[in-house]
């Protein structure tokens, strides 16, 4: 059963009384929450993803609630609550939805080590896995939408999560975080994409969540393995140019994007040495979307 | 002047054609060497040596003559190993 299998007061009240579980990749989240933007991000965002049953482990416990004082009323706010801890300052009540994201990625990337975690988007095709670290603003979740809509299987916008056994990808298919004029651009490029609630004013500017394809959610539990570590950055008016990169830079560069590399101490130095053994890595900037989705498609995996 | 590797020091690296990363324990920081850097920590990994003895490992390792700019990139390199707390001086 999936959360689309809800009907909207079933979800409302799941959400407001004993929490709405669902499957998220390899995680099962328990969410609470009263707010209204919430219960519409889920709905539209979220309708694919499997409902966790009631014998399945819960991995995160997440509140997603008003304060209990007078900002209930004036300039109202939104508090995250990670298992009883309140580890954020509260934000503006209509950042609820974005809230929800960023805090339930912030419970994977700070406590699930049993994978080497990076902060790069990640998708897959014919079984080749390229990953795509950047920093704020290098246009990672931009190039990471289009080309889920062209034919790339979605496995993460913002978490790659890598198995440190044997080196390959644990999808954690979520919705892509688009900012600004990103939102545009991904609404003109996919005509028939779902975009979730708007935040506006939010640190980051105006947020807002692309709806991942059913197919990517269906197919979470298939791992894959990494081919390609491509930095991408968004610079315009240039043509899009693929850049082979030595694979000690890389190496830096990656351990440098990971939340956790340096927790996993030497294990982590063994996975990414694992990553730089099996992966081609570039540098890729681009402006236009159609030619860099062209490039991607061209790719070659490394020879074995 | 002697030098030697840190006694509690280990080092897992990896080579990537003639670049290399470098991962220290106990630490836990990881370095990017380039040949040279990574010639002058073989040569301190069995035992410790002197300036000269590890200048001449280093012109040998790499098939390079003892010059002054190798003389001078070496010292600055055990420095630079030095302040990142991977080799000491001993006196």
């Amino acid at each position: 059963m999936t959360i689309s299998s809800l009907s909207n007061e079933e979800l409302v009240y799941q959400l407001k009384s004993q929490g709405l579980c669902f499957q998220t990749g390899p995680f099962v989240i328990k969410l609470l929450s009263s707010f209204s933007d919430v219960a519409e991000g889920i709905a539209s965002l979220y309708a694919d993803y499997p409902l966790a049953s009631a014998s399945d482990f819960i991995d995160f416990h997440i509140a997603i609630t008003s304060p209990k004082n007078w900002r209930r009323w004036y300039r109202p706010q939104v508090e995250f609550y990670f298992d009883q801890y309140k580890p954020f300052r509260p934000l503006p009540a209509d950042q609820a939805f974005a809230m929800f994201e960023w805090s339930s990625n912030w419970c994977v990337a700070n406590h699930m080590h049993q994978y080497l975690i990076l902060h790069a988007a990640v998708l897959e095709r014919d079984g080749n896995v390229v990953i795509m670290p950047g920093s704020p603003g290098a246009g990672k979740s931009t190039l990471c939408a289009a080309l889920s809509t062209r034919g790339w299987r979605l496995l993460s916008d913002e978490l790659t999560l890598v198995n440190r056994k044997d080196i390959t990808v644990t999808p954690l298919p979520r919705p892509v975080s688009l900012k600004n004029a990103s939102i545009d651009i991904i609404k003109n490029y996919a005509s028939d994409c779902v975009i979730g609630p708007i935040a506006t004013d939010t640190t980051k500017g105006t947020v807002a969540h692309m709806k991942p394809s059913a197919e990517s959610v269906q197919r979470a539990q298939e791992i894959a393995k990494p081919k390609w570590v491509v930095f991408p950055k968004y610079m315009p008016n240039s043509e899009a140019l693929l850049t082979p990169l030595d694979k000690a830079s890389s190496f830096m560069r990656v351990a440098e994007n990971s939340f956790n590399y340096s927790v996993l101490h030497q294990h982590g130095f063994e996975t990414l040495a694992g990553l730089m053994d099996c992966c081609d890595c570039y540098d890729f900037t681009y402006s236009r979307l159609d030619d860099a989705v062209a490039i991607f498609n061209n790719l070659k995996p490394p020879v074995e | 002047m002697i030098w030697s590797i840190r006694s509690n020091v280990r080092l897992n690296s990896r080579q990537y054609g003639d670049e290399f990363v470098v991962y220290c324990i106990p630490s836990g920081d990881t370095h990017h060497f380039d040949p040279l850097s990574m010639a002058i920590l073989d040569a301190l990994l069995d035992s410790q040596k002197n300036t000269q003895e590890i200048i001449q490992f280093v012109a040998d390792r790499l098939n390079y003559y003892v010059d002054d700019e190798l003389q001078e990139h070496s010292v600055q390199v055990l420095n630079e190993l030095q302040r990142k707390k991977i080799v000491k001086r001993n006196i």
